[in-house]
């Protein structure tokens, strides 16, 4: 009892540091807090914890198929929905010092300081799993789109201060960034029984999986804005770095611009970006990634919990540890974008040969030009190609370690870990999650969890579904119960379709 | 025991799903702040090129703006009045038709036989002396005796039939040739069987002879002549063989008839006569005044040869009219001789005479003719008939001189008065101001805005100057009425001052009219042309300036339009001068307006800017403006303060609110300080106007669809100044703003 306390607290004050994972989001382990390393199997397990493919193997089905699993999960500090709640959403009027606490508290005092938001999206198009006594395998496709977004506090100053000189007067960062990457896992995953020590059966998993690149956009925009004495400057330095008819259509207006005599009407950008579909369906480039993962699986009789009510029933502890989204994928041939430039605006210059002999005496167009043209067009967009280059985008990469307490209809899981990268949602803030599961009628999953640290602050999750014996539908959802701090987190996931055979 | 689990759990989930935080609907204001260079510090010149306020290379204003020597600008515009040729002041010369009677007049008789050898007649010696001639040869004594009866002689006067004696005597040639001398003859002249006169011839000696005259009683009929003659002689010897006593010759010594029936040799009359040309428009006073014609004709309308002989011979002379080059011997003439001669009783219609390039001079107006006729010899030649010729016969011609087109004349014209513009039948004799058809226009379209807009400027210098051309050579004055038409419609006319040289004290043209309302003195002005020497195109102006005339209150509206009718009134002082075709008056009306100005009380400028401001928010919108600072800096190198006042008006022109509000500061742009010739300093004066604008403005701005603006115009210092086209001001501008925006 002391030892699954101390565990507990262990686990807990892990969450003083926690933050989350870009981790496969199932409905299942949606339900119990996000965790799910000792707990979610079949072809699921591929990208949580590859030894848990053979994870109860002991049932009467050995295969397991799916279809359309998806899986959804956003959040970041800048999605801090309690000071938005606090300051946004009671008709205050914000300004000066309300406009300072509201920022500090969304943004930190360091105006440098960035705030993000992520969303992955994946979706399981596929996946089978098949369990043998010794041994397990199973296949899964996985599509995956993992976003990030990221500003500082400038850009929120701008719009709650305007161009204020008290506070732009000596000048301020305005930064923002904006990170996407699209890709297809085809993961292969085999797991087996390696070992039994003290009592416990070790399960060992890998999955590797290719990776099919689809498309990377990042961009990072860099400013400083100075605004005093009725003069605007802002100093800027941006990268875009994308392929595809993007990168084609950025690099021809480009070139157009430089290419357009001195008086002409410069090319509009518009024309340049039409959207393509194509850009994320095909595959740009492939790469390889790995998924680890073992598992022990011991008897939890142990537990003083008297075999009565819900706890009546055979009792199991396992615990998984795995690694997982590890590698990268290289997109050979990304063009970068880059302009250093800088906007300074101190009052229109009156001049009226221009306005006579360009604008036909029209003070109106002369002005829409000197912002539309001179400003927008021969400053913000004067980019220039940087060439190409082989662009990496890392997998985000969790270590997680997890357990899950069975007795009888129900279960408690813990989960802990910490991303290695800021890729998606992921976060270097380590995470905890805790999920209780318990299966009315045999059939019917109720779970609940919450999760705490990673890329959010605590969210509180819920799951159910239908699981039969050789038919699973279920889904899961999580939100926080506050941001303040972190940000919010919301996941949502859908099975799909699960038979088991 | 299962139920409780299903509300345990449902109670749970539901417990945590309230616990979870979603966000709210968002509903905030933000209160933004913005401070913005709206206008660099840019300087505006006033005039000039292309970075001009005005640009005057350009456009109307290039044709309206002008700079002196000194960079003063002037409105100035010049525009032609085009009254096209004014003939109508050469005088019209009419001549009444004139009939020149030329009668033949007394008529002389000479000759009254042709030249014969045998003589006239004859008396042989036997029948003078009942004597044998054969007895008395030469050396026969003869004794002295006398006729015993008068020996009558028939004279043979082939020429002469009859006449009737005015006047003159007649004289009869008698030769001796009876072969002895004889001592006395006593010759009765007989007409008929009426015994006319005796003459007494004495010592007609042999071979010899000897005329007697006989003076003729007027109303003497003398016709078929014949003489009674009788003879004495002393006792001699005979000298020759005895002859005749001839009439040798009967001849007129000046003697006239009234009437005769003979062969008449050529017969010379003449008269002289004057016809008057009218006096009602031209005055020849000096000999060589003259009207010299474009076109013209002297009509004989008829010419009548009144008797039955012929005029060989027919001139009529007008010594006054005189063909180039316009000697005295140049003058004009008809005449028919020759082929042309006027035979007995012809008739001559419509003999025409061109009398283009013709000069008529007449002196005192009366144009004088003369006529000189020879009838045709009819002793000449043979087989000439006898013709009865009255003194009172006659030719007879009808002279008309008609269809003048005078181009030229020099003399005194009568006074005349010479419409400048065309009359519009439309609105019957009158001559109106505001009749297009009628009125000779100057537009002033390129001022037209600030005539609108600027009221209250005193232009200091403003003049309007006619520049001219004339050919007139006789004083000429124009008498018109220059009215002019501002912008908003108002009417000033120019007159000249009272006592000047320019006033008009009564209206002579009834007919004048402005708007159908007849104008009275004050409304007009009157000037006088300089006269040229010699009829030549001269150039000479005339200006209205603040001295002379109401120029200055007159542009001081600023016309748009000048509108001007008028007369030229020709040679009122009745002098003697030159006027030919084409009477030329060509002038150039120059307005001149510097901006050399002064304001007592400020000008005002008014404006009004149709300006939708519709796009900004209005208080039921998310986004707000709260308030408005907006400064401009400005170096202001004008002599004029400007004082603005802005009155922010909805779709109906009510006043929404104004700028600066009651109890602000005035929105002024103050003066530059001025040197003593009125020019701005080149340092100029700084300041910084403001224009505060507070929420309850803002609120109302998107309402606001027009923009009242009214400036207060001031001359530094109430003083004249003079604008420069290198003035201005540079200004620039910033703006800050608090805007709220309100997100729900």
């Amino acid at each position: 009892m002391k030892s699954i306390l101390t565990i507990l607290l262990f686990c807990l004050a892990l969450t003083t540091l926690a933050h989350a994972q870009g981790r496969l989001q199932t409905a299942t382990n949606i339900g119990l807090g996000g965790g799910g390393t000792a707990y979610v199997d079949s072809y699921d397990a591929n990208f949580l914890n590859p030894a848990n493919i053979m994870l109860r193997n002991d049932r009467k089905t050995k295969i397991s198929f799916g279809l359309l699993g998806v899986g959804v999960s956003a959040g970041g500090p800048l999605a801090n929905i309690s000071t938005y709640n606090q300051y946004l959403t009671k008709g205050l009027t914000l300004s000066g010092d309300m406009n300072a606490k509201m920022l500090d508290t969304w943004f930190g005092t360091d105006p440098n300081a960035n705030r993000s938001v992520g969303i992955d999206i994946s979706i399981t198009d596929l996946g089978v799993a098949y369990q043998h006594s010794n041994w397990a395998a199973s296949i899964a496709v996985r599509q995956r789109v993992l976003t990030n977004i990221g500003v500082n506090r400038g850009l929120p100053e701008v719009f709650f201060y305007g161009l204020d000189p008290a506070l732009f007067g000596s000048g301020r960062a305005v930064n923002m960034n904006m990170d996407v990457t699209a890709f297809t896992e085809v993961s292969l995953g085999y797991a087996m029984h390696v070992a039994d020590l003290y009592g416990a059966k070790i399960l060992a998993g890998v999955a590797p999986k290719i990776l099919m690149g689809h498309n990377t956009q990042r961009m990072d925009f860099k400013s400083t804005i100075t605004a005093n004495n009725g003069n605007f400057r802002q100093q800027y330095n941006y990268s875009i770095q994308t392929l595809g008819s993007l990168a084609d259509g950025l690099d021809q207006y480009s070139i157009d611009r430089d290419n357009t005599p001195a008086g002409q009407e410069l090319p509009q950008i518009g024309d340049y970006i039409e959207p393509d579909a194509g850009d994320f369906a095909g595959v740009q480039t492939t790469g390889i990634g790995f998924d680890l993962g073992a598992t022990a699986i011991l008897n939890a009789d142990f537990i003083p919990i008297p075999k009565w009510g819900p706890f009546r029933g055979d009792r199991q502890l396992t615990i998984g540890l795995s690694i997982t989204d590890i590698g990268k994928i290289n997109f050979k041939d990304a063009s970068e974008f880059r302009n250093v430039g800088e906007v300074f605006y101190d009052g229109f210059n009156y001049d009226t040969e221009m306005i006579d002999e360009q604008f036909d005496g029209d003070f109106g167009a002369y002005a829409e030009s000197v912002f539309k043209d001179s400003i927008g067009v021969e400053s913000y967009l004067d980019f220039s190609r940087n060439g190409s280059a082989a662009v990496s985008r890392a997998l985000p990469t969790t270590i997680n370690l997890g357990t899950h307490l069975k007795m009888g209809r129900f279960g408690l899981m813990l989960d802990v870990g910490a991303g290695l990268n800021n890729t998606g949602v992921n976060s270097k803030r380590a995470y905890m999650a805790l999920g209780t599961e318990y299966k009315l009628f045999g059939f019917w999953p109720l779970r609940v969890g919450m999760r705490t640290g990673g890329y959010s602050n605590a969210t509180y999750h819920f799951g159910t579904g239908l699981e039969f014996r050789n038919f699973e539908f279920s889904f899961g959802a999580a939100s926080s119960a506050t941001s303040k701090e972190n940000g919010a987190g919301i996941s949502t996931a859908f099975s799909g379709l699960m038979f088991h055979f | 025991m299962r139920r409780q689990h299903i509300l345990l759990t449902a109670a749970s989930v539901f417990g945590l799903l309230l616990a979870c935080e979603t966000p709210g609907e968002p509903n905030f204001s933000t209160s933004q702040k913005l401070e913005i260079q709206v206008l660099k510090s840019t300087e505006f010149q006033l005039l000039g090129g292309k970075k001009a306020l005005i640009d005057t290379t350009k456009g109307d204003a290039a044709d309206f703006f002008t700079t002196d020597p000194d960079g003063v600008v002037s409105i100035s515009t010049e525009e032609d009045f085009d009254f096209g040729d004014l003939n109508n002041a050469i005088p019209e010369v009419s001549v009444t038709p004139t009939d020149v009677n030329a009668q033949v007049g007394e008529l002389s008789l000479g000759s009254f036989a042709s030249d014969s050898p045998d003589g006239l007649g004859r008396a042989n010696f036997e029948q003078l002396t009942t004597l044998n001639p054969a007895l008395f040869g030469p050396g026969t004594p003869l004794p002295g005796g006398q006729s015993p009866s008068p020996v009558n002689i028939d004279v043979s006067t082939d020429y002469f039939v009859s006449a009737t004696i005015k006047s003159g005597a007649l004289s009869i040639s008698l030769r001796n040739t009876l072969g002895f001398n004889l001592s006395t003859l006593t010759l009765e002249l007989r007409s008929a069987s009426t015994v006319i006169g005796t003459f007494n011839f004495v010592n007609l000696n042999h071979n010899s002879t000897l005329t007697e005259t006989l003076s003729m009683p007027n109303g003497t009929v003398l016709t078929d002549i014949n003489m009674n003659v009788s003879i004495s002689w002393n006792g001699q010897n005979m000298s020759a063989t005895p002859q005749d006593l001839i009439v040798q010759n009967v001849q007129g010594v000046s003697l006239v008839a009234s009437q005769v029936e003979a062969v008449l040799s050529s017969q010379e009359f003449s008269t002289t006569g004057s016809f008057e040309i009218d006096r009602t428009q031209f005055l020849f006073e000096d000999f060589n005044d003259y009207v010299e014609l474009s076109a013209g004709s002297l009509n004989l309308e008829q010419l009548v040869n009144n008797m039955d002989i012929t005029i060989s011979d027919f001139i009529l002379s007008f010594p006054n009219i005189r063909r180039a080059p316009y000697a005295p011997g140049d003058s004009l003439f008809i005449r028919f001789n020759g082929a042309d001669r006027i035979t007995a009783r012809r008739v001559i219609n419509n003999y025409m005479v061109n009398m283009a390039n013709v000069r008529l001079y007449a002196p005192n107006n009366e144009m004088v003719y003369n006529v000189y006729s020879i009838t045709a010899d009819n002793q000449q030649g043979s087989g000439s008939s006898s013709t009865v010729v009255r003194e009172t016969d006659n030719i007879f011609a009808r002279v008309a001189i008609s269809g003048l087109t005078i181009r030229d004349v020099v003399g005194t014209i009568i006074t005349k008065n010479v419409d400048l513009n065309d009359d519009d039948l439309a609105n019957g004799p009158n001559i109106d101001l505001f009749n297009d058809n009628e009125a000779n226009l100057i537009s002033l379209d390129g001022i037209e805005d600030l005539s609108d807009k600027l009221g209250g400027l005193e232009f200091l210098d403003a003049r309007l100057a006619i520049t001219y051309q004339t050919n007139i050579g006789v004083p000429a004055k124009i008498v018109g009425s220059f009215v002019g038409v501002d912008a908003k419609g108002n009417l000033l006319y120019l007159t000249g001052k009272a006592g000047s040289e320019f006033q008009v004290t009564a209206n002579p043209f009834t007919n004048f009219t402005s708007n159908g309302t007849q104008l009275s003195a004050n409304q007009m002005i009157q000037f006088e042309l300089a006269v040229s020497p010699d009829g030549s195109m001269i150039t000479s102006a005339i200006e209205f300036d603040k001295n002379n005339s109401s120029i200055i209150d007159f542009l001081n509206k600023l016309p748009v339009e000048i509108r001007f009718i008028g007369k030229a009134v020709i040679n009122e002082g009745g002098v003697r001068g030159r006027i030919q075709q084409p009477v030329r008056f060509e002038p150039k009306i120059l307005v001149d307006i510097p901006l050399s100005i002064q304001t007592i009380t400020a000008a005002v400028y008014t404006d009004t800017l149709d300006v939708n401001m519709g796009s900004l928010p209005s208080p039921e919108d998310d986004t707000n403006l709260n308030s408005a600072s907006i400064n401009l800096t400005y170096v202001n190198r004008l002599p004029l303060e400007i004082d603005i006042t802005m009155d922010f008006m909805d779709e109906n022109y009510n006043v929404i609110t104004t700028a600066p509000r009651t109890g602000q500061a005035a929105i002024a742009l103050l003066a530059s300080p001025v040197d003593v010739n009125g020019f701005a300093s080149e340092t100029g004066r700084s300041g910084i106007l403001s224009i505060q604008l507070n929420r309850d403005q803002m609120d109302l701005l998107n309402r606001v669809r027009y923009i009242g603006l009214r400036s207060g115009l001031t001359t530094t210092e109430n003083g004249a100044v003079r604008v420069r086209a290198t003035d201005g001001f540079t200004m620039g501008m910033n703006g800050s703003f608090s805007i709220s925006t309100t997100i729900n």
